[in-house]
């Protein structure tokens, strides 16, 4: 769910980027950056195994 | 002042924009071509990627319809660097030993290599349009839209779209975390 939403926002954003009005716009792809960032707490978060 | 009078600001400006627009548009559509070719499902980390992506456009879209302005190039700037981070953290998981395997290369690079590239590239366009573009300042009037930059918006909206159904039927409500090889994925 959380891996649809992003692009869910986004589609609406750029609906909206199209139609010219900026803040709606804005506020969406603000939502979308927090979305995306939930994401990446989610799946950055595992440990490397380097060796250097 | 011809400049702020002008019927037509950042003519040039908003054309490069639209293409670039158009390159992260065949990117995205690249990306799912790719997905359905060699039947792979998306992994988290791909699907961050390529949402970094559409952000990164949105900031592309609002200069063309609107004209630049920093505000447009920081949404593009703040979404390369989450790509970035996307696609370093797959490099880097993929350099370690007992990597899993990821997805078929393309051109002799993998996909997140190319992403991590992509991003680069949109960070180096940033700089280099912000460089540029700073006599037009920021303003959100309406500007009149070609029907090429039109075309370039609607394929831009219809490659998210077709995002938000892959995404919706492959990981459903799990978050693509089912099978393990598909989290170290492809990469976009």
């Amino acid at each position: 769910m959380i891996m649809m939403l992003p692009f869910l926002t986004s589609a609406l954003a750029v609906w909206f980027g199209m139609l010219g009005k900026r803040r709606p716009c804005f506020t969406l792809w603000l939502a979308t950056l927090l979305i995306f960032v939930a994401g990446a707490r989610l799946h950055l978060a595992e440990p490397f195994v380097l060796a250097l | 002042m011809s400049v702020i009078f002008s019927l037509n600001p950042a003519r040039g400006s908003r054309i490069v924009n639209t293409l670039a627009l158009l390159a992260i548009s065949l990117v995205l559509y690249a990306a799912f071509a790719w997905q359905l070719l060699f039947d792979a499902a998306p992994c988290p980390l791909c699907l961050l990627q390529r949402a970094a992506l559409v952000m990164a456009g949105i900031g592309l879209l609002l200069n063309i319809r609107l004209g630049p302005s920093p505000l447009h190039y920081a949404m593009v700037i703040a979404a390369s660097l989450g790509g970035l981070a996307s696609a370093g953290n797959q490099l880097l998981a993929q350099a370690g030993p007992g990597a899993l395997p990821g997805g078929p290369p393309l051109l002799g690079m993998p996909m997140y290599s190319w992403s991590f590239l992509a991003f680069c590239l949109l960070l180096g366009f940033c700089v280099l349009m912000l460089a540029a573009d700073r006599k037009w300042g920021d303003n959100a009037l309406k500007k009149p839209v070609a029907m090429p930059a039109l075309v370039v918006m609607a394929l831009f909206l219809l490659a998210i779209l077709a995002n938000v159904a892959v995404s919706s039927l492959e990981c459903g409500l799990d978050g693509c975390q089912g099978d393990v090889v598909q989290v170290r994925g492809q990469g976009l």
